[in-house]
């Protein structure tokens, strides 16, 4: 099958077509310039083949505005061409690049001293989040396993989603005849509970095409100060 | 007519999701998802609100877009798309969207400017721009005076708001009066009760030693600060508010100040055409005052109807049919959005 995989919920604008054993991708990484560079990775991609079958986006968490321009561009990418369009948690992608003994975890960047993390088995399968919290509040126990992707310990260039593990994540869990989870979060406006996702998504591998927000928009009503 | 190229605009740069669909220059859609009830109880546009509720709209207004024009995206020879100015996260949706588009079909893309928008979207309902007109915007988000040339490929900014936009002014003094945002109609229906000579509040930038370096722009926030004090002033005293009097004087300041600068604009640059566009474009007061004083100055005023005023996409595929029409280089894929585009710039071309 022909995957077209996308993720813009780090730094890296990632695009990626997989079939078969053939994979072609195309990188940037620029944290302010996904919405410049995404289109062009994508026309150079496509430019060799045939329409994909199936798109792949990473969902995140991640920074949101950049989050936005991959998953926007997936789901119009869908519509235009008439072909479905399935979400993969970004932190899933990371894991799925991790080779690790026993239990680990996935963190990126939320800013505000505050870190997205999902935490993972032996067998890279997600056993609890993605969640959001102050990293140093996390649980003694959870704090203390190894840690993959932004805010890990390990020097040098952290593990990024790359686009073509979404894709061929998505592959995977269609052939496996995994079902998608029908709805990310309570509703992608207001953001779910602050600090954890729905128990569809924490269940799923297969997400709907939305951003995993996570949190809440920054805004207070008036009157209502917290 | 057929033969004229079909233009799909999409519009994200502020709070609402709008896809418009024209043929040559004849409108066959106009379709809008606003988000504005969900920024009411903020008491403005909440930037991360208005992104995510316009990533929510996109797919589902696009699709209705097309079933109502009965039109097929593969049929679509251009999009086109607002660069700027807005909120920058906002945008970034719209123009994510139109070049997936354009990717996704093989079409070209124009990067284009809202506020040129406002100004040619006139020519949907009222035929083409004579060759100098002068544009007067007025929304929340902008107060400008624009001199439009050239089928509008010349568009020189003759003024703007120093601070306060007309339409910020109107939401603010709608909460000092306890009226609902957005505060424009509100403002309007309740002043049709009212006096708009009981209270003289003042008109920024119109006295002659502000003139001659603000002949014509403008300032709304020392008559928003003027409203305040005014009923503080009341209610210190005792006296019990006449809203319809307070909102009829200040909506008189504000379309008094309006009209006279566009009127003499017009005059100033001998064009015989003023258009109005932007949301408050569709305040009854200042259509009446535009009207009269066009009428005494012997110019064409042009306005949209109230729907093509405000913000919507139709307003976008409108500039993109043009610039198509005018045989315009369209746009790279790697156009940016920028959040203060200069009205100067009517077409975004690249990343340079």
């Amino acid at each position: 099958m022909r995957i077209l995989g996308i993720d813009t919920s780090s730094e890296l604008s990632s695009v990626a077509l997989v079939d078969g054993d053939l994979v072609i991708t195309r990188e940037v990484l620029d944290g302010r310039r996904h919405a410049e560079v995404l289109a062009v990775l994508l026309r150079e991609v496509l430019d060799e083949g045939p329409r994909p079958e199936l798109i792949a986006c990473g969902v995140g968490p991640g920074p949101y505005t950049g989050l936005r321009v991959g998953v926007t561009t997936a789901q119009v990418l869908g519509l235009a061409w008439s072909v479905p369009v399935v979400g993969i948690c970004s932190l899933d992608a990371i894991a799925a690049q991790v080779s690790c003994e026993g239990d680990f975890l996935v963190t990126a960047d939320a800013r505000r001293k505050e870190a997205y993390w999902a935490r993972y088995d032996r067998n890279r399968r997600r056993t609890d989040g993605p969640r959001v919290s102050r990293i140093d509040e996390l649980d003694a126990e959870i704090a203390a396993l190894p840690r993959f992707g932004e805010l890990s310990d390990a020097s040098g260039e952290p593990l990024r989603p790359r686009a073509a593990v979404i894709a061929r994540l998505a592959g995977a869990y269609r052939d496996a005849g995994e079902s998608m989870a029908s709805a990310n979060i309570d509703l992608s406006v207001h953001g779910g509970d602050s600090g954890a996702t729905s128990d569809s998504v924490r269940g799923s591998r297969l997400l709907a095409p939305v951003p995993l927000y996570i949190r809440r928009p920054d805004a207070v009503a008036p009157g209502a100060k917290s | 007519m057929s033969n004229e190229p079909l233009v799909l605009g999409i519009e994200t740069s502020c709070d609402e999701t709008g896809i418009g669909i024209v043929r040559g220059s004849t409108l066959l859609v106009d379709a809008v998802a606003s988000s504005v009830e969900e920024h009411a109880r903020f008491g403005g546009v909440v930037p991360e609100v208005a992104s995510r509720a316009h990533l929510e709209a996109m797919v589902p207004t696009i699709e209705r877009a097309c079933a109502e024009a009965g039109v097929s995206l593969n049929d679509v020879d251009a999009f086109a798309v607002t660069a700027g100015p807005g909120l920058a996260g906002a945008l970034l949706v719209g123009t994510a969207s139109a070049k997936a588009l354009a990717v996704a079909l093989g079409k070209p893309i124009y990067a284009v400017n809202h506020l040129a928008g406002h100004v040619v979207v006139d020519e949907l309902e009222h035929g083409p721009l004579p060759d100098s007109a002068i544009g007067l915007l007025v929304s929340g988000g902008h107060s400008s005076l624009l001199l439009v040339r050239d089928d509008a490929q010349d568009i020189t900014p003759l003024g703007a708001t120093l601070d306060d936009a007309a339409g910020e002014a109107f939401d603010k003094v709608a909460r000092l009066l306890d009226l609902p945002f957005p505060g424009g109609p509100h403002i309007d229906r309740v002043s049709r009760e009212g006096n708009g000579s009981a209270i003289a509040f003042p008109r920024g930038l119109t006295a002659s030693h502000d003139m001659e370096e603000h002949e014509f722009d403008f300032s709304f926030s020392g008559l928003k600060t003027s409203v305040a004090r005014w009923i503080s002033k009341e209610k210190a005293a005792g006296t019990s508010i006449n809203v319809a009097d307070v909102a009829a004087s200040f909506q008189e300041a504000v379309v008094d100040v309006l009209t006279r600068k566009a009127v003499s604009a017009c005059l100033a640059n001998d064009a015989q055409h003023l258009v109005i566009g932007g949301g408050v474009a569709a305040n009854s007061r200042l259509r009446a005052l535009a009207q009269e004083r066009c009428d005494e100055a012997g110019i064409t005023l042009r306005v949209p109807s109230p729907k093509l005023c405000t913000d919507n996409g139709a307003m976008i595929a409108a500039v993109g049919a043009k610039l198509v029409r005018q045989g315009a280089q369209p746009s790279t894929l790697d156009f940016p959005t920028t959040s203060v585009l200069p009205v100067s710039t009517v077409v975004v071309r690249d990343a340079g």
